[in-house]
């Protein structure tokens, strides 16, 4: 055998667990939810800005949050959600982190939310090292709208300690890109995040809250239940920036 | 998408998705995140089945598709997530095992240090059996750069695993 088949032996040994089910149908579903959603993006976005001054706005004034932490200063321990465990299909809402709980609660009510897999609070894995430009992401989470994502999908982010967190919108936005659009934009206030929202397409829209302490709240979503105003909200809510830890040790073995 | 479309893409979906799967595992190196990158790459092939059916290369338009993705998300996520596969890393050391399992043991701890466009070039140049021009298509970079990163990644690999025939033996079609 050469090298060059034991390597690829080797990958394959590698690549091995139990495969996902109802694939092709899971992806017609949500082929199906995203071009509805794009018939109805030029209508959404024609009311953003009105909309934001009468959400973003409201929500963010006047809503300091004292940081508790997660547990404390420093957050821990590192935890992994994951679903198919004990034969359920998505990860039990009683088991669900404190910052899943919080940002879905700051989400409209619904009652599918269903999340999929995640961690939290997590620092650098063993033998990685990380990037003098970028802060630590600590927490991680998949949560669906519907178990099969019938009315889209959520990912929520958290990072801590952004070496040079911005101050201002016309900062926060200009580092982005990746064919988006910024949406909106609110400037932060002495005890509120800089937030904003940017679209992409297939009903795509990004929210990010970012504070001066470099902790940075981003949000995810596809679909059409959610709108870009509600994400931010969410994004900096100041009840989840509330148990976000300012530190986190690195995960051990 | 008619229901003759909608049957073929199922049909499609169920012949390939293992294959899939574990490229997509590979890339991550963590399985939920290799089952949304494949959820995703299926959800845009079928908003554009009815062409790319036609073109008969599905195949390569759900491989390009989940590297770029991948690298999208790693760059937006930034935290490297290898449970899966640090997993096996975590056990017994390369010198403990056979050959082949040594093998293993060292790849796993090689690709969970690697960038995601890195990892990728070892997947499809060693896992698909891809020449390096197509590599270097379906992460747009060049012949060169394919080979510099294959490169420095079987080198390592060496460190880790000493017993691996020299370079030589590699085809460089």
């Amino acid at each position: 055998m050469t090298t060059q088949e034991r390597i690829k032996r080797a990958l394959d040994d590698l690549a091995t667990a139990p495969e996902p089910v109802d694939l092709a149908d899971r992806a017609l579903r949500a082929a199906g939810r995203r071009r509805a959603t794009n018939i109805g993006g030029g209508v959404v976005a024609a009311g953003l800005v009105l909309a934001l001054a009468a959400v973003g706005v409201t929500h963010l004034t006047g809503h300091g949050a004292a940081r508790t932490g997660g547990g404390g200063s420093s957050g821990g321990p590192c935890v992994q959600y994951t679903s198919g465990s004990n034969g359920q299909p998505d990860v039990p809402r009683d088991e669900w982190p404190d910052f899943v709980s919080k940002t879905v609660a700051a989400l409209p009510a619904r009652s599918d939310y269903s999340m999929q897999s995640g961690y939290g609070w997590c620092g650098l894995n063993p033998g990685m090292t990380r990037s003098p430009n970028d802060g630590l992401y600590i927490a991680y989470a998949v949560v669906n709208l519907g178990i099969n994502r019938e009315a889209g999908e959520l990912t929520i982010n958290v990072a801590i300690d952004e070496p040079s967190p911005p101050r201002v919108c016309s900062a926060a936005t200009a580092a982005e890109h990746e064919q988006l659009s910024v949406l909106f934009c609110v400037e932060a206030t002495s005890t509120t995040p800089v937030t904003y929202a940017l679209g992409g397409p297939d009903g795509y829209a990004r929210a990010t809250a970012v504070y001066g302490d470099g902790t940075l709240v981003y949000l995810e979503y596809y679909g059409n239940a959610i709108t870009p105003q509600q994400l931010a909200a969410a994004a900096a809510d100041p009840g989840l920036y509330a148990i976000i830890p300012s530190d986190v040790p690195p995960v051990t073995n | 998408m008619n229901d003759l479309e909608a049957a073929q893409f199922r049909e499609y979906v169920t012949a390939r998705q293992s294959a899939l799967f574990r490229s997509a595992l590979l890339l991550t190196g963590h399985r939920q995140d290799a089952e949304d990158l494949l959820q995703a790459a299926l959800t845009k092939l079928a908003q554009r089945w009815s062409t790319v059916r036609q073109s008969d290369a599905p195949d390569a338009y759900v491989r390009t598709t989940m590297y770029h993705q991948w690298i999208s998300w790693w760059r937006r996520r930034r935290h490297g997530r290898e449970y899966a596969l640090a997993a096996a890393v975590e056990g017994p050391t390369p010198g403990d095992l056979g050959t082949d399992g040594a093998l293993r043991v060292a790849l796993a701890k090689v690709l969970s240090q690697l960038t995601p466009k890195q990892r990728a070039v070892i997947v499809l140049r060693y896992y698909e059996d891809l020449p390096e021009s197509e590599v270097a298509r379906i992460l747009g970079c060049g012949v060169g750069t394919v080979r510099s990163q294959a490169h420095r990644t079987l080198a390592r690999l060496r460190e880790l695993c000493p017993d691996l025939a020299p370079e030589k033996e590699f085809d460089t079609a």
